[in-house]
């Protein structure tokens, strides 16, 4: 009993080491990992709204702007009027442009999933080239009522932008 | 127990040392690593981690590639019809415009080289998916937008009339190498390796002096890849993949694995099941297969890297394309890299 009980005090401290060492090496490689492939599609969302940003601040009122931007495939431009109460608290009740993981405010306001950014506009509205009240994927997700969205293909779209009587307009080209 | 038995001081020393040494590891990687790390060298560095990993993982593995961004302008342009709200290189051109044709030709070139250079020359499969491989799904072309080259509206139309990309590429040696930038692309060191023919020269002359009528004044340079296994190839390892997992799992449960064998291959009803399964799943890879065939022979045209790994077709190139969004997409079904 006594050697029995020596040999599993024995193993369980070598156990015990190797674990030790074997999760620490399996965290390095996933901290490793993650330092290496970080958030594409975050990078991704933070470059449209950079770009949007200084092409929209170049445009003078009356103008309207092409943009070809890249966006995270999948994901999704939406906007918000500087009075709209159910923008993302983010947002700050200004005119507020989001890229999202998904079309649900909540989406908007976690960092790993959504991107937003103010702008100084009476209004902004985002106008999909999909018909309203129409969801490319149905009507049993969360459809934020009233807002529409354009979603990023996985190639390039083209942005049209206006700017008019104070506001923002933006729609997708075809 | 004896006291200290199993707590030896070699051991708890050793893994002392060890826990040190991965601490100093973690650091690296957070502080120091690959923040400080070039652009290309991220680049570099992702295109080949996720041509040597396997199908089943290299979605895994994002592309660290940056499109780059270069302004050619004169001493008073800004490009900001082009890159408002992007990161840019600005390049001045002087007055001089034969000096200033040189340069455009250079950084045209360069950008080509690069991209080609950076993106493998061709030889790494980089877009490679388990589905696609096995023609589950057909093949698609994919890109990278290496960089982007706009001309600020201020330059002259007639120095970029002057440009002439394909015989800069002819005439002048990449730097740091003793070949020519067109050597370069047809790589003499290799023997399976992508023609740059007369068509593609002519393509990247034209889409240089597309700078000074296109819109925005800007061109692209993507680097896209087209892999299409053929049926025989795909059909082959789909057999291979069914015999290791049956083999395994005659190991693991022999006495299941026996029963469902009598099942499949004794019974009209399990044979019948099993036939039908194969020849769907035959057939669906089959018409995949064909479908990608005919979309990268329309893709790649007279431009085929052929590689000597059996009947694999598709093909890997560099464009040099006026930066719009139907010219790209034409061109790309999907795009890695941040832009």
């Amino acid at each position: 009993m006594n050697r029995l009980g020596e040999k599993i005090s024995e193993n369980v401290v070598g156990i015990t080491v190797v674990a030790i060492g074997i999760g620490i090496l399996l965290g390095a490689l996933v901290i490793g990992y993650y330092s290496f492939t970080s958030n594409q599609d975050t990078e991704k969302a933070k470059a449209v709204l950079d770009s949007l940003e200084g092409k929209i601040g170049v445009l003078k009122d009356g103008e309207t702007g092409r943009f070809i931007v890249q966006g995270p495939a999948d994901w999704y431009l939406l906007g918000w009027n500087k009075d709209n109460p159910d923008a993302p608290g983010r947002c700050s009740l200004k005119s507020c442009l989001c890229v999202c993981k998904e079309r649900i405010v909540k989406s908007c306001q976690d960092t790993s999933s959504g991107l937003c950014r103010t702008f100084d506009a009476g209004t902004l509205t985002v106008k999909s080239s999909v018909s309203d009240g129409l969801s490319p994927k149905g009507l049993d997700l969360p459809l934020y009522t009233g807002v529409e969205y354009i979603q990023f293909p996985k190639n390039l779209v083209e942005l049209r932008v206006s700017k008019t009587d104070g506001g923002i307009y933006i729609g997708a080209s075809k | 127990m004896k006291k200290g038995e199993g707590f030896s001081p070699e051991v708890l020393l050793g893994v002392f040392f060890a826990a040190v040494a991965l601490f100093l590891l973690l650091f690296f990687l957070y502080k120091v690593g690959f923040n400080q790390a070039s652009q290309e060298d991220l680049c570099r560095l992702s295109v080949l981690s996720r041509a040597t990993a396997p199908d089943s993982a290299s979605a895994l593995i994002p592309l660290k590639c940056t499109t780059q961004k270069i302004c050619l302008r004169s001493s008073r342009g800004t490009c900001a019809e082009s890159f408002a709200g992007e990161d840019s290189v600005e390049v001045t051109l002087p007055s001089d415009q034969d000096k200033a044709v040189r340069i455009i030709e250079s950084t045209i070139a360069d950008s080509l080289y690069s991209c080609w250079s950076m993106m493998g020359q061709g030889k790494l499969d980089l877009f490679s998916r388990y589905s696609s491989s096995m023609n589950f799904v057909r093949a698609e072309p994919k890109c990278v937008i290496c960089s982007r080259v706009a001309v600020d509206s201020d330059v002259d139309p007639a120095v970029l009339q002057k440009v002439d990309v394909r015989k800069y590429m002819r005439d002048n040696q990449v730097p740091g190498r003793d070949l020519t930038y067109l050597e370069a692309f047809t790589d003499r060191d290799f023997s399976s390796y992508a023609n740059v023919d007369e068509n593609i020269l002519n393509q990247y002359s034209d889409s240089a002096k597309s700078l000074s009528t296109g819109q925005g004044r800007q061109i692209a340079f993507v680097f896209m890849q087209i892999k299409v296994k053929s049926f025989s190839d795909s059909f082959l390892d789909l057999a291979k993949q069914a015999g290791t997992v049956a083999g395994t799992s005659f190991i693991i449960a022999p006495k299941t694995s026996a029963a469902i064998a009598r099942v499949v291959a004794f019974t009209p009803a399990g044979a019948i099941s099993a036939l039908a399964v194969a020849g769907g799943t035959a057939g669906y890879m089959y018409i995949n297969s064909k479908q990608s065939q005919t979309l990268a022979a329309g893709y790649c045209g007279a431009f085929n890297t052929k590689t000597d790994q059996g009947d694999e077709k598709g093909c890997s190139l560099v464009q040099a394309v006026p930066y719009s969004f139907q010219n790209i997409n034409q061109l790309c079904s999907s795009i890695e890299g941040t832009p």
